[in-house]
């Protein structure tokens, strides 16, 4: 693991101290959310429509980064893509991408956990969808594409929404995983959450205070939005805008 | 594929499907040939109406049989042919309407003319879509959501929507039993008009003496059987 021990030990700090890993942070949890909702919208989808019996053993899986130590996420990831393994030496050798202490190897620890946050919600709203609703468009001709875009999509947008807010927040918090996988850089790994450990760990109590207060506030603004978005009892159908 | 229409009855079915609930099995079993043109399907509830309305129009498959609608094949269990909804025009009223509660009246009558995935309504397309709202009287709901309408409103939004499509036949699956008998009369004749201007057969689910007078149809009865 590397780790950056502060050179200066005073509490002061300077701006670039909080501004570097909080853009860091942002940039990981936003590449993390990108990733994580294309393929949980799919994945939820999939589950919301599909009869087949093996279909709770996959959502279970897919689940379990929620519940998991976040050390044995970090440590999975490691053996699947550490370059001693196939999988990281292809991604080395075709795609040139490291993903072991490198801002990557964040972004895929990032998505990971925040994952289940957004594929359980994106199943649940497409589940409130009426399947005739679906039927009524393929009677009138509609692709199975137009179908999603055009009636699916725009009747959860309110239930994915909100689970793409908490896996966004989830994924800007992210310590455990990413602190195995890509380590503690500044400037390249270190995102907030890391800093703030180091600073504790420095005794820089100063800079980790204005970091904590930065990323709480962060966080309960997209909690707030993610409240509004949840959608209420009394309005599931036909209050999408 | 599509055969010459003159030598087959518009309406050629048969239809066979073992169906399984928590509550029960059971088995739907039909045929039916007529060129009757205007045919009603009366039976106790349970006995499978609706399901035979949704093989006609693709949303369920049938387990063996065929399904010939004015000289066209939308399913054979002998050559594995089952057409997808997509593909069969067929104009399907939903017994409780189906309407898109996240679109206008307006977006819902024209959402079949947009095929394409992006993009707005053509400018023909919403002439075309007004033009059936005008007919339908319903012009002034253009731009309503549909959980602010009447029943008989609604009914007509979805009417709209199917007749802008020019189906090949419509099917009804209980279309009055939610309205007051006043809008009954009304609806029974703007759908005579409307069979009568497309030039299409009806087949339709019904309880209703009145309607097999009023649309002077052909009666099929569904029985139970153990």
């Amino acid at each position: 693991m590397v780790s950056s021990r502060g050179q200066t030990v005073g509490s002061w700090l300077e701006p670039a101290e909080v501004i570097t890993p909080l853009w860091l942070s942002l940039k990981v949890a936003l590449w993390a959310t990108v990733i994580s909702s294309v393929a949980g919208v799919i994945l939820g989808l999939y589950l919301a429509r599909s009869r087949n019996r093996l279909r709770n053993l996959l959502d279970t899986l897919c689940t379990l980064p929620m519940v998991l130590p976040p050390t044995v996420l970090g440590y999975y990831l490691l053996v699947v893509f550490g370059s001693q393994s196939s999988v990281g030496g292809w991604l080395k050798q075709s795609l040139g991408v490291t993903l072991i202490f490198s801002l990557e190897g964040a972004i895929v620890a990032a998505s990971i956990v925040s994952f289940p946050l957004i594929f359980k919600p994106a199943r649940a709203a497409f589940e409130t969808v009426d399947p005739r609703l679906e039927q009524a468009g393929r009677v009138l001709g509609v692709s199975e594409l137009g179908i999603v875009l055009r009636i699916s999509l725009p009747l959860a947008w309110r239930g994915i929404m909100a689970g793409v807010m908490l896996g966004f927040v989830r994924a800007l918090g992210e310590f455990g995983a990413t602190l195995m996988v890509a380590g503690s850089i500044p400037g390249k790994t270190q995102t907030l959450s890391i800093a703030i450990y180091e600073a504790v760990q420095a005794g820089r109590d100063g800079a980790a205070n204005v970091m904590a207060l930065v990323i709480s506030v962060v966080c309960i603004v997209f909690l707030l939005i993610a409240t509004r978005l949840t959608p209420r009892r009394h309005a599931v159908r036909g209050d999408a805008i | 594929m599509s055969e010459s229409g003159h030598t087959h009855p518009w309406c050629d079915l048969y239809v066979r499907k073992t169906l399984v609930s928590a509550q029960r099995r059971f088995e739907l079993d039909v045929r039916l040939r007529s060129d009757a043109p205007r045919i009603v399907l009366m039976g106790p509830s349970g006995a499978g109406k609706t399901r035979l309305l949704q093989a006609i129009a693709g949303l369920l498959r049938p387990d063996e049989g065929h399904i010939r609608i004015g000289g066209r094949t939308f399913f054979d269990s002998k050559s594995g042919l089952h057409l997808p909804p997509q593909q069969r025009r067929v104009g399907y009223l939903f017994q409780d309407y189906a309407l898109f509660p996240h679109l206008s009246v307006l977006a819902n009558v024209a959402f079949g003319l947009r095929q394409g995935v992006w993009g707005r309504l053509s400018h023909e397309q919403k002439e075309e879509a007004m033009h059936w709202l005008e007919r339908f009287e319903i012009t002034h709901l253009a731009q309503q959501r549909p959980h602010t309408l009447s029943g008989g409103q609604q009914q007509r939004v979805a009417l709209a929507r199917m007749a802008i499509l020019k189906p090949r036949v419509l099917l009804l699956d209980e279309p009055f039993s939610a309205l007051d008998p006043a809008l009954r009369i009304s609806m029974r004749h703007q759908i005579d008009k409307l069979l009568n201007l497309l030039g299409i057969p009806l087949l339709m689910v019904s309880h209703d003496e009145h309607d097999r007078q009023a649309f002077g149809a052909q009666v099929v009865h569904l029985i139970m059987s153990d």
